[in-house]
């Protein structure tokens, strides 16, 4: 893998424990997503010119895309998000409900305030329009987990 | 440890020390501003100094009352009374701890600023006299399910009898940290009778940021607090511009000595902003 796809994806990896950091913060976690959006362009311009199986046989970029959304739905959800695609998903912060049986694995901030706000926490999602939400860390994290895998580790 | 006392002046925390540390007993300085004085006037006496706060036993410069809320509800409280004419009154309202040994010496450190403080246990309709010094994770789900009765309104009695009783030191302010936090807010909202209220990291803005506060009040959050997400503080800011909204370079409970959250810049910067606050507004 080139050395700049390196520094590219150290970058990404930096705003992702940023936004771990600040578990809260949607800028954060936003500025986390557009790295990953920008980082899957720069890997088709770094990959282009290799056999076609390392770009997933897509014949531009928006094809490689299509193919990464295909294999992960995480980056679909990520790209559509950067893009502000209509009738996408959209960065929010919301209360979720914790059952009491997981209250032992919060953190301590989350327990407080929880407990005068109907044993819910805030958590930054991606929302989508028909209402259903996913928890913004855990689409960063699988799609950092699939790129991880398929573009730095040894096949 | 066998004894301990809570001296309130430097004299007095100089004669302890000099008389109690010499016989192998503890001595702890009422308020915090004197650990330090006694901590350096007792090193030869081989006290611990990792211990920031000693209160053992019954000798705490408060008293235990109970006051009857409109509702009829006998309300255990921590009372703390100033030496000399109160500049005014103060409810503080606790975390979700009850009204345990942090709660109770900020009582006290607000009694030694001359306000006459009182603390309402907003626990006891759902455990009657909860109190816990366990801040760790093993009691989280009992805590929890204690909680899911917790009633607004019911809170507001409890703090409206609380009001009263601080009245007799002056115009009322009310102060309180997270759960006592979000209850400072509804309180201003409410009125009962208050002169001012300063909240800290009142967690669940989007809960009362619509209540809007009928006197002045001021409120203080963690930047770096993981429980309430700065876009929400930024929305109070932004929704009520009038109101001061600091923000400290800190997580959520920085104020609490007594954690390992504790942040002690940011707690003095704060509580002298509040001290500040209740001066200009319980004069």
């Amino acid at each position: 893998m080139s050395q700049k796809l390196d520094i590219e994806f150290a970058r990404v990896e930096e705003a992702l424990v940023a936004a771990r950091l600040r578990p809260l913060s949607s800028r954060k976690t936003l500025l986390a997503a557009v790295l990953l959006d920008n980082f899957c362009d720069q890997a088709f311009d770094a990959l282009r010119r290799s056999p076609p199986a390392r770009v997933f046989d897509a014949e531009d970029v928006l094809a490689f895309r299509d193919r990464l959304r295909a294999q992960e739905p995480a980056l679909g959800l990520i790209f559509d998000l950067c893009a502000s695609a209509p009738g996408g998903p959209r960065l929010e912060t919301h209360a979720v409900a914790v059952p009491i049986e997981e209250y032992g694995g919060l953190s301590i901030e989350d327990f407080m305030v929880s407990l005068y706000n109907a044993n819910t926490v805030q958590r930054v999602v991606f929302a989508m329009e028909d209402g259903s939400m996913q928890l913004a860390h855990e689409v960063l994290g699988k799609a950092m987990a699939y790129l991880s895998k398929s573009f730095f580790q040894e096949t | 440890m066998s004894d301990w006392l809570t001296p309130r002046s430097k004299g007095a925390c100089q004669s302890a020390v000099k008389e109690y540390v010499p016989r192998g007993l503890l001595c702890c300085a009422r308020p915090q501003s004197l650990h330090r004085e006694a901590f350096a006037l007792a090193g030869d006496g081989g006290i611990a100094f990792g211990v920031t706060r000693i209160r053992i036993g019954a000798d705490e410069m408060g008293e235990r009352i109970k006051l009857t809320t409109a509702d009829g509800f006998s309300l255990n409280t921590y009372k703390g009374v100033p030496n000399g004419k109160p500049k005014g009154g103060v409810v503080l309202l606790q975390e979700v701890w009850g009204l345990n040994n942090w709660i109770r010496s900020e009582v006290d450190r607000y009694a030694d600023e001359g306000y006459l403080c009182i603390a309402p246990a907003t626990m006891d309709r759902l455990e009657y006299g909860f109190e816990s010094e366990n801040y760790g994770s093993d009691h989280f789900a009992k805590v929890g399910e204690l909680m899911k009765s917790f009633d607004p309104a019911k809170a507001l009695l409890d703090i409206e009898a609380a009001v009263k009783a601080a009245a007799d030191g002056g115009k009322v302010g009310i102060t309180g940290y997270c759960f006592g936090g979000a209850l400072s807010w509804r309180a201003a909202h409410a009125g009962l009778g208050l002169s001012a209220a300063s909240g800290y990291y009142g967690g669940g803005v989007p809960n009362y940021i619509d209540l809007a506060p009928g006197i002045p009040i001021e409120m203080h959050y963690g930047e770096n607090d993981t429980g309430i997400p700065l876009d929400q503080v930024e929305a109070l800011r932004k929704r009520y511009p009038e109101v001061p909204v600091y923000l400290y370079p800190a997580g959520h409970g920085f104020c609490n000595s007594d954690r390992h959250v504790y942040d002690e810049a940011s707690a003095k910067k704060a509580n002298a902003r509040t001290l500040a606050f209740f001066a200009q507004h319980l004069a």
